[in-house]
């Protein structure tokens, strides 16, 4: 027999970190944002790629857990690929953007001062295999390899999901292997264009975060508790982190105060995040562990309206995502255009992250519109919406 | 030089600027007046490190310094143009009396692995007091897999350690329309690293030109007839602000 799920409300906390990882992935995608200095990075191992991976496996571990218990396994299944066919659809308009940009710039290539190094000759004189890579997600330039990721994660999920809901922690035990294999050996990886090269995100790699946040949030809808509440668990935690902390903020201090020593850098580096370095994975786990430790999903903290505002982002990842890798493009070519001084950042800034709540709100308020108020409650479990 | 551009990377063309180029004949290359490409300090490295060639420069003995990377080191029209040359002629300038040969091992089109595999031959058998390792564009713009580029540049780092030499890496050129399309951050980002863990001091180019650019005094994607004329003078400014990062402890 299923295990009974049990009726989960939504946690507050999933949404507004992922919507602040959001805010950080469009930050971080402007090159010399002055806010970079200010996101997850500048004072950890990981980033915000890590955040975003992790919460979206276990949304869809709670999400897509749901449709199987509630209702049954094709209906799950179906599910699944129609988001998987929704992420695959953003990437092509994402894509988009990115030849658009492209090809409005190309005007560079004939300074000789940068023709004969800058050959994305490749990608203008070679469209029609560029183009049909792009749709095989092995062509991934810059901003285009977050997604491809996702996909081919939640693709997993089709095979795993149907296992995992009975048996969740044994699934973990061939993803942990996967992942100390591409530790090891730095193999495999998915083949990328152009030839030679691979994936930026190694799926084989980042799988494992994946599966961890989907079997924790399978595991938050049967009521099972993984983890126990472990003080001196809670305490290591807290340790790593501020280990962490200290060297990475010490590195990043060094590129602006060079009196300011890089601690450790010389042993610590190459951290690797094509392959998720056990450096980076521990640093997550152990934020995340902290956070989930310290901050209850009734935190006041979660009712002031800044957070809410990211909770809004957060709850409409993939549109948000999308916006802000377009707001990131604009943003990025503003600064570059018009100058990227204080005055210049701000404004950027500034008008990307609202652009990305003002939509946000709206997409809610419109969903919430469009649904007929009466009936809801009548419909069959298909109306499990959220995600 | 145009064949040289168009066999590219098939063509292991490596040129080698010939012995020390005398002022006479440095007087022909556009010069720019100083101030137009001063920077504030902060983009300068704050403390040398560059123990031996300073020594050797303080004391009159000759100086050999290595240049190896892109295209951008090789240069566009005469060799005498490119930055090596006119980091020669500037540290001839400051040091009148000190024969100074800056070899130019610039190659077109090469990542920072095909850099490395030229290192031990061509670097290391000129015994050069300095090395400057320019190098990443090619990665970023052809997607090297960055742990590979990271890599590369380690092991690069670690055979030039066990050598005397000093060594100094340079990133990438700036310009609006470049980086507009191609996302130089991750390289950027793991060159400083990788330097900084190798105990290496990093020239900032894409900073400096970004500034030049910023602050009026280069129009990098200004019109074409412009261009050629501009690559000589931004080298230029190049090699004179390279000489202040080399000499950064011995003003």
């Amino acid at each position: 027999m299923m295990p009974q799920a049990i009726n989960v409300s939504r946690d507050a906390r999933i949404d507004f970190f992922r919507g602040l990882a959001l805010v950080f992935i469009f930050i971080d995608h402007i090159p010399d944002d002055v806010l970079n200095d200010f996101t997850l990075h500048a004072v950890g191992f990981c980033d915000a790629a890590e955040v975003f991976i992790f919460l979206s496996g276990y949304s869809a571990g709670l999400h897509y857990g749901k449709a199987f218990w509630r209702v049954d396994l094709i209906h799950g299944e179906a599910l699944l690929l129609r988001r998987i066919w929704t992420l695959y659809i953003a990437h092509i308009f994402v894509f988009m953007i990115y030849t658009a940009t492209v090809s409005y710039t190309v005007e560079t290539f004939h300074n000789p001062m940068y023709s004969e190094e800058l050959q994305v000759g490749d990608f203008l004189t070679s469209t029609h295999v560029v183009i049909v890579k792009a749709l095989l997600l092995q062509f991934q330039p810059a901003y285009l390899d977050i997604l491809p990721l996702y996909i081919v994660l939640l693709a997993l999920q089709l095979v795993l999901m149907p296992l995992e809901r009975r048996r969740p922690l044994i699934l973990l035990i061939p993803s942990a292997i996967v992942y100390l294999v591409v530790q090891v050996w730095d193999w495999p990886n998915l083949p990328a264009y152009p030839e030679d090269r691979t994936w930026y995100f190694n799926p084989f790699a980042w799988q494992f975060l994946f599966c961890l946040g989907v079997v924790l949030g399978l595991s938050r809808l049967s009521g099972r508790v993984l983890f126990p509440r472990d003080r001196r668990l809670f305490m290591l935690a807290v340790v790593v982190v501020a280990i962490s902390t200290v060297i990475k903020t010490s590195w990043t201090l060094h590129w602006h105060f060079e009196e300011i020593p890089a601690l450790l850098i010389g042993w610590l580096e190459p951290i690797s995040k094509t392959n998720l370095a056990p450096l980076r994975l521990i640093n997550f786990l152990a934020l995340a562990l902290m956070v989930e430790w310290m901050m209850t999903p009734q935190a006041q903290f979660l009712k002031m309206p800044l957070a809410r505002a990211m909770i809004a982002c957060g709850k409409l990842s993939l549109n948000i995502f999308c916006l802000g890798i377009l707001l990131s493009v604009t943003g990025h070519f503003a600064l570059v255009e018009f100058g990227s001084g204080f005055a210049m950042q701000v404004a950027v800034n500034g008008a990307g992250i609202s652009i990305m709540v003002a939509i946000a709100y709206f997409i809610l308020w419109f969903r919430r519109a469009e649904r007929p108020p009466a009936t809801e409650s009548l419909k069959a479990p298909s109306a499990v919406r959220g995600e | 030089m145009s064949l040289f551009l168009r066999f590219g990377r098939s063509v292991r063309v490596v040129a080698i600027s010939a012995v020390v180029l005398s002022a006479a004949a440095m007087a022909h290359v556009t010069s720019v007046d100083v101030d137009r490409c001063a920077v504030p300090s902060e983009f300068l490295p704050h403390e040398g490190g560059f123990v031996r060639l300073t020594d050797r420069l303080r004391q009159g003995l000759p100086v050999v310094i290595a240049a190896i990377g892109g295209a951008s080191t090789r240069g566009i029209g005469p060799l005498e143009q490119s930055y090596p040359a006119r980091l020669q002629a500037e540290l001839s300038r400051r040091y009148p009396k000190v024969p100074i040969q800056v070899v130019n091992l610039g190659v077109a089109r090469e990542t920072a692995l095909d850099m490395f595999h030229r290192l031990s031959s061509q670097v290391l058998s000129l015994k050069p007091d300095l090395v400057i390792w320019e190098t990443g564009t090619n990665d970023a713009v052809s997607a090297v897999i960055l742990d590979d580029f990271v890599q590369a540049l380690k092991d690069g780092l670690a055979l030039l350690k066990t050598t005397d030499a000093d060594v100094l890496m340079m990133d990438m050129q700036y310009s609006k329309q470049s980086a507009e399309v191609i996302n130089f951050d991750r390289y950027m980002e793991e060159m400083q690293n990788i330097a900084e863990a190798g105990d290496a001091r990093l020239f900032k180019r894409y900073a400096i030109m970004k500034y030049w650019s910023e602050s009026g005094a280069f129009d990098f994607d200004g019109p074409m007839a412009a261009r050629r004329d501009l690559a000589a003078q931004v080298y230029d400014c190049i090699g004179r602000r390279l000489a202040d990062a080399i000499l950064v402890s011995d003003p």
